[in-house]
């Protein structure tokens, strides 16, 4: 069994015209893993997927997928779904899934079980004779869902997956795509505005601003990268106005207090000096770290 | 080649063809099956056939109700100048009390001068007479009298009868070369050329109006499917889906066939609804019709050039839809290429059976765009020597081949890579007049300066 990960991009590059739209790009994905691609509009981040997908060939660099260059079999194993849009809006909503998973090596009669059945997750069972044209934006960007899935991928890319979507159904989407990481081990790469969902369900992301790859790890190695010197403590009692190392004491509620500590501080240091004191009960002692919606606004701006 | 390998290219050409004919099913079913196609496919042929049939049955009830009704009463004839029946025989005719004879169901009643006519017709025994006066050879008038006017039938049956009996001294081999014209027969110094007729032309000239109309058809409607098709899927993104599920050559084929098979269901039927009109049309005048164009020695080489110029007219509307021309702008370039084909119209039927061995005849029955007429007029009106037929197809066919390789690579560069969408003034800017614009510009700058 081949152990290399499914996705392995090295040192891309691709210009239209005069405009770079990515620049020595490199990131890998690991098996099973959700992958986050994040970026501001225009960062190059759907220009990295089509060249991941081979809809156009890159400049330089090279592209590894699913061990090796993109070939028939291994797109039949690639589920995408594109930011907008990619179905036939004149077709019924069963007929196009049907006809889109047989392109990917579905029977007809595999393809139609397995629409009906997602179909009913996504509560679009009433919808499946129904034109595509005429469903809510909220209900194509669930058949868009079902589209990339249906064939049960090992990747799959999905390009912001829950525009359009309420709670309820980024609910639903996400039970979908963690079903198929759970029964498969499928790979997956998204890509996101909404950086919450994307805490909550990618395991690495890579941040890609101008067409560079500006961040890359972790969500918490991100997060710890962006560390701040503040500690928060939530708890009872007092604290003293001064303590060794801090530099700043701030209590927000009655039982929230922030600490800001001289830099180079080992902030284990600070809890022990708290806890030697007893005047005040730790229920929650964190060191404060920002979070991705606000590490990208300070990536992008800086 | 191992039986492994051999076994792996056989699995990987049925998977491709596999997703091909899916491809080209979608497409065809998805054409085929909607209401707009239905209506138009059998409604077109009710509408060529049925209107005019309703409006010549409309005019037909009109000129029936506004003719005069056929009076049954004999019709009278005073021929003075022994048009119509002899002196010897009106004399015959007259001695044996003989005065009345039919033709065509018409009662005739023959008079020896007009007063004996007008007391007959004031007495209300014939309905009409006519008077061949005895200069009626010389004047050519006649006269008809009557208190009302015969009906239009009446007076058609005594035209044919005079003309019939005007006719009736003349020989066959006069009276045939009378009406079909003098036979031409062409002949060059290398004895390519064949006789050359008003038949031959006329042959030409339907062979030409099948050719165009067929392309008509094709540019008109059902390559108009292919150019909306592609223009579509580009704006709608669906293509981004396919091409990551099929190659981009699979996608191309797969739409170009099924929308093919789309416009070869709609000419197959209207073909034969055409051929079972010929068919009932060849009963009722007791002709066999079909037989003279299925025993066509040329029937299969007007085939393979209907497909292929059918075809390339697909791949071109295919291009248009892959440089995303807007929708108005495809349908006039398909207007001005219906034009162009009406012009060589004049070329094709006048001057090519004319002079059917010209060097521009020869090149352009081998050019690829003209090949489909020419050649098919050049094969009715003369002897065309296989080389330039064989030249001909090949080169025909081989153009539709290159036309798909560049339809691939320009969906690979035009569609795929989002190029902004064609538009003239912008390319004639950035290829022609930028570069001038901007050193004008630099020299009145400089000369400011200055």
């Amino acid at each position: 069994m081949n152990n290399s990960p499914p996705v392995i991009i090295k040192n891309l590059r691709k210009t239209f015209g005069p405009k770079i739209a990515v620049s020595q790009v490199s990131f890998e994905v690991r098996s099973g893993e959700v992958f986050g691609l994040l970026g501001p509009n225009g960062a190059g981040k759907t220009t990295t997927i089509r060249m991941l997908l081979d809809i156009f060939k890159p400049d330089a660099g090279t592209i590894e997928v699913l061990g090796g260059s993109m070939t028939s079999a291994r797109r039949d194993r690639i589920g995408y779904m594109p930011e907008e849009r990619g179905l036939y809006p004149y077709m019924k909503v069963l007929d196009c899934l049907i006809y889109l998973g047989s392109l990917k090596g579905l029977s007809r009669a595999e393809a139609k079980q397995r629409a009906l059945s997602y179909l009913e997750k996504l509560e679009l069972l009433d919808q499946q004779k129904v034109k595509i044209e005429t469903l809510s934006r909220g209900m194509t960007q669930k058949v868009q869902v079902i589209a990339a899935v249906l064939h049960q991928p090992d990747l799959l890319i999905i390009d912001e997956p829950f525009a359009n979507l309420d709670p309820v159904n980024t609910q639903l989407v996400r039970q979908i795509i963690f079903e198929l990481r759970a029964q498969i081990g499928t790979s997956i790469i998204m890509t996101s505005h909404q950086l919450n969902l994307v805490e909550a369900m990618c395991d690495r992301i890579a941040l890609i601003h101008h067409g560079e790859v500006v961040l890359q790890g972790t969500v918490a190695e991100v997060r710890r990268q962006f560390a701040t010197n503040v500690i928060h403590l939530h708890g009872l009692g007092q604290l003293p106005t001064q303590l060794p190392f801090v530099s700043h004491i701030e209590s927000r509620t009655a039982s929230d207090w922030y600490l800001t500590i001289e830099p180079g501080t080992d902030p284990h240091l600070i809890l022990q000096v708290i806890l030697d004191r007893a005047t005040f009960t730790i229920n929650r002692f964190e060191v404060s770290m920002p979070t991705l919606d606000e590490i990208f606004v300070q990536v992008v701006r800086s | 080649m191992t039986y492994q390998s051999l076994t792996s290219y056989f699995s990987f050409l049925t998977a491709y063809l596999s997703q091909l004919g899916r491809i080209f099913w979608h497409e065809y079913w998805e054409h085929v099956s909607r209401r707009g196609y239905l209506i138009f496919t059998f409604g077109f042929p009710l509408f060529i056939v049925g209107l005019p049939s309703a409006a010549g049955g409309i005019i037909g009830l009109a000129i029936y109700f506004a003719l005069p009704t056929t009076d049954l009463r004999p019709l009278g004839v005073v021929d003075q100048a022994a048009l119509l029946v002899s002196s010897d025989e009106q004399a015959t005719l007259h001695e044996q009390g003989i005065l009345i004879t039919t033709r065509d169901d018409i009662p005739i009643i023959f008079f020896r001068s007009i007063q004996e006519a007008a007391a007959a017709l004031n007495m209300g025994y014939i309905q009409a007479y006519y008077h061949l006066a005895p200069d009626y050879w010389t004047t050519g008038e006649a006269t008809l009298t009557y208190h009302q006017s015969p009906n239009e039938m009446t007076r058609l049956f005594f035209t044919r009868w005079v003309n019939s009996a005007l006719k009736r001294d003349i020989s066959e081999d006069i009276l045939h070369r009378l009406t079909s014209g003098p036979h031409f027969a062409h002949k060059d110094l290398v004895g390519q050329s064949r006789d050359f007729s008003m038949v031959n032309i006329m042959q030409g000239f339907i062979v030409y109006m099948i050719i165009y109309f067929v392309r008509l058809i094709g540019t008109s409607f059902t390559a108009n499917y292919m150019f909306d098709s592609i223009a579509n899927e580009a704006d709608d993104r669906t293509i981004e889906i396919l091409i990551t599920s099929v190659s981009p050559l699979q996608f191309l084929l797969g739409k170009l066939f099924g929308l093919l098979a789309v416009g070869f269901t709609q000419l197959a039927m209207w073909g034969g609804l055409a051929v079972i009109l010929l068919q009932l049309v060849g009963q009722a005048i007791e002709l066999d019709l079909l037989s003279s164009i299925v025993h066509w020695p040329y029937l299969s080489v007007l085939f393979s050039m209907l497909l292929g110029a059918y075809i390339m007219d697909h791949i071109l509307a295919a291009a248009l839809g892959l440089l995303k021309v807007s929708g108005g702008a495809g349908m006039q370039l398909f207007s001005m290429m219906n034009m162009v084909s009406g012009f060589g119209l004049i070329y094709a039927t006048y001057f090519i059976p004319r002079n059917p061995h010209t060097m521009l005849a020869i090149a352009s029955s081998i050019f690829p765009l003209t090949s489909p007429m020419v050649l098919m007029i050049r094969l009715v009106v003369s002897e065309v020597p296989t080389w330039q037929i064989i030249l001909a197809q090949l080169l025909l066919w081989l153009t539709n081949l290159l036309a798909i390789f560049f339809l691939f690579r320009l969906l690979k560069s035009n569609l795929v890579a989002y190029k902004p969408p064609f538009i003239l003034r912008t390319w004639l800017w950035s290829k022609l007049l930028s570069l001038p614009y901007t050193r004008l510009k630099q020299l009145w700058s400089m000369r400011r300066g200055i």
